[in-house]
């Protein structure tokens, strides 16, 4: 076959053209400057954004991993639907306008890839015409994904990632729905700060910007004081074993473990410390939740200290005294799949649509723009699976939803996390800044 | 020196379970002359069933040895099975087609477990004590040190196997000359089918030997599977104690590499053993202990 030379010009000219669009979708930066209610949100946006709304329904979407090795993540679905099923039986969600509207949900699979989660959200956008997305999953995916959102004006709210860049303001049609990675970072540094003043720290970190990030706010907390980091060991995520790094992590005998570690590594790695006979204190992310804590071995999650933010529902005693968790199970029970899905971790998506409730009850006007501005002035005080302490609280100029944690004591011989002082919320003190 | 003792330990720990998944590939390439991409879960499959067997808290609660007993036996017989249903209407095709084959079961039984048992992440009890050994600086815990003598007396069992008994040859002339040996009078189909059903068995008792380190999961055996590869490529295809010592080549080099040359760090780990991969295969490429195939012609 002899190649063309024209029609090659002319897929060269369209791929430059669909270029200059994408990037033209991003600069909706202008509001960077501006701040406050009227801001700069609308500007640059196609329509007036009543796309997805019908007098009777409000349409919502969100792409999240439902196959594939992370399908266990991805329970946030099941409560979501669980929330909008009880709002829905009620008549659904209350506008500015008076009208109440049923809720909608299309939800794709996105096998937790970004760029699968990106053609998801242009389809969710383009074709579904939803309203808004309500916890968008994934860092990767969000960011894959941003273009999309900033061309089109489409709010996403709270979507599931700690990742520190979701609060760039030249993007302000996102929000992330958890605590930033460099929030809890450095609200673990200050407990160390203040409680080992002159403590040496190994760090075993994952090797992507949520590991960077959780060590970047953590630096941040201790730097000035005696606490000194003596060695970091990397690992890509996926690793089949830390092992390596731990021995080397070992030999420093320091005083502190800072284990920036998730899911099986960081267990793997907590096993791996306990059995080289090395007996630091652990500090853990909380990406490892108390019911994979419980699987450690025997001693290996003695002295460990981790933050949450919500109350220790794996506890029977705390979960029957929540009046909330007990209407959230009330209606998880009756979701179709439920019964595979672990509640504890699925409570987030309960909490996901109560909060959009909240944001279209209090928005200006029942628009894109108007719902926007209400998810960047959250004030929230209503029942949530929030500690109380920790303040749900945005601005425009502060879109971090939680700022504040409670650190807890893992007791292994209980399985159960024991609060540790009093809550730490440093609201307002977040302030954007790129994770290097 | 206790810590490059310490490393040289944990490189031959590590090294000796992907030399666990390496035996399991070498004896189904022995046994039917193909590649088997499903080993990995396969075993990961059978570890589940092992976990759902001795886990007091979602299975049955038995002592975790009857528990592994339990999975390596279901593995024999899930492995025969597979040949039967799966593979054995490909069984004149060419290995090309068999291998995809292989791939797509890989594909299947992933999403299968997930399906049947659960997709988080499950604890599986050692069967041997907690604890370490303690020499010096130097810390070897009874886990491992139980791996490596079950793997060891496992390598030598094969090779017997298929060195010295009829069974053996059988299976071995079954798999490099079917022809032939149907005119000699071997069940050919049976011999596949024995050998799928050895190797899932085998697979079975890797899983659940390394299921205390690495957690029962779905995706537990996928990493572990290309250290496998590369270590019974290190070993030589056919050879049973090839895969073990070439387990413990990657394991000693991963560990010397990410501890003392800091430029090549973590991250490239996989790197450093598909680099000892090439240079084998240049210098040697049957493999350390592989014989070199002859072909009559």
């Amino acid at each position: 076959m002899t190649p063309r030379p024209k029609l090659m010009l002319a897929a060269a000219l369209g791929a430059a053209g669909l270029l200059t669009t994408a990037c033209g979708g991003s600069a909706v930066s202008d509001s960077s400057n501006a701040s406050g209610q009227g801001s700069g949100l609308a500007r640059g946006c196609p329509d007036n954004g009543t796309t997805g709304l019908t007098d009777t329904t409000i349409k919502l979407g969100l792409s999240q991993p439902l196959s594939g090795p992370y399908v266990s993540v991805g329970g946030q679905l099941y409560g979501m639907q669980a929330y909008f099923a009880y709002v829905n039986s009620q008549g659904g969600i209350q506008g500015p306008d008076g009208r109440k509207r049923k809720v909608e949900l299309v939800y794709k699979d996105d096998a937790y890839t970004a760029t699968k989660a990106k053609a998801n959200v242009d389809q969710l956008v383009n074709r579904d015409k939803v309203f808004a997305l309500l916890g968008q999953f994934g860092t990767a995916g969000n960011l894959a994904a941003r273009p999309i959102i900033a061309q089109q004006c489409v709010p996403s709210l709270f979507a599931t990632t700690g990742a520190p860049e979701l609060a760039n303001p030249k993007y302000p049609w996102a929000i992330a729905g958890s605590i930033s990675y460099a929030t809890e970072g450095r609200i673990l540094g200050q407990y160390v700060r203040d409680k080992h003043p002159n403590a040496t720290v190994a760090v075993l970190e994952q090797d992507d910007d949520l590991g960077r990030a959780y060590l970047q706010g953590f630096e941040q907390a201790i730097a000035g004081s005696g606490v000194k980091v003596v060695a970091t060991q990397t690992f890509e995520a996926g690793e089949p074993d830390v092992k390596n790094q731990i021995t080397t992590l070992a030999a420093t005998k320091a005083d502190l473990y800072f284990n920036v570690a998730s899911g099986l590594t960081g267990l793997q790695a907590l096993n791996h410390v306990h059995a080289s006979g090395w007996r630091p204190e652990v500090i853990q992310v909380a990406q490892l939740p108390v019911t994979l804590l419980r699987r450690l071995q025997p001693g290996a999650g003695d002295r460990l200290i981790t933050g949450g933010t919500g109350p220790d529902f794996a506890n029977p005693e705390v979960a029957a005294g929540n009046e909330e968790f007990q209407l959230y199970m009330q209606w998880f029970r009756k979701t179709p799949g439920a019964d595979k899905i672990d509640p504890l971790s699925a409570s987030q998506g309960w909490f996901q649509g109560r909060l959009l409730d909240w944001t279209v009850r209090h928005a200006t006007t029942m628009d894109r723009v108007g719902v926007m501005e209400s998810a960047r002035s959250i004030d929230y005080t209503g029942p949530s699976f929030t500690l109380p302490g920790i303040k749900i609280h945005t601005t425009p100029d502060d879109p971090h939803l939680f700022e504040g944690m409670q650190l807890n004591r893992f007791d292994a011989a209980k399985g159960r996390l024991v609060p540790l002082g009093e809550v730490i919320d440093i609201d307002g003190q977040v302030k954007y800044e790129p994770v290097s | 020196m206790a810590l490059f003792l310490q490393r040289l330990i944990d490189g031959i720990g590590n090294g000796m379970l992907y030399g666990a998944v390496a035996l399991a590939l070498v004896l189904i390439y022995r046994a039917t002359g193909m590649v088997n991409f499903a080993q990995g879960e396969m075993a990961m499959f059978c570890t589940f069933i092992t976990w759902k067997l001795a886990d007091h808290e979602f299975g049955l609660g038995l002592p975790i040895v009857a528990g592994i007993a339990g999975g390596v036996i279901f593995g024999f017989l899930f492995g025969a099975a597979l040949e039967r249903v799966v593979i054995r209407p490909f069984e004149s095709a060419d290995h090309l087609r068999q291998m995809i084959v292989t791939l797509g079961l890989f594909l299947a039984i992933n999403a299968l477990a997930a399906w049947i048992f659960t997709a988080d992440t499950q604890r599986l009890a050692s069967p041997f004590p907690s604890g370490a050994l303690r020499l010096g600086g130097v810390s070897v815990s009874y886990h491992q040190l139980g791996v490596i003598a079950v793997l060891l007396v496992m390598a030598l069992a094969l090779r017997e196997l298929f060195g010295r008994t009829r069974l053996g040859l059988a299976i071995r002339g079954a798999s490099m000359n079917p022809e032939s040996s149907r005119l000699l009078g071997v069940d050919v189909s049976r011999m596949l089918m024995i050998g799928w059903g050895l190797s899932a068995a085998i697979g079975a008792l890797a899983g659940a030997l390394v299921a205390p380190a690495v957690f029962v999961s779905p995706g537990m055996m996928q990493t572990l599977l290309l250290y496998g590869f590369a270590a019974a490529v290190l070993g030589g295809f056919d050879s049973a104690p090839g895969a073990l010592v070439g387990g413990v080549m990657v394991g000693v080099v991963q560990a010397m590499v990410s501890g003392y040359v800091p430029a090549v760090g973590t991250q490239l780990q996989l790197a450093t053993a598909f680099a000892l991969i090439l240079m084998v295969l240049l210098v040697r490429p049957q493999g350390l202990f592989g014989r070199v195939s002859v072909e009559r012609v």
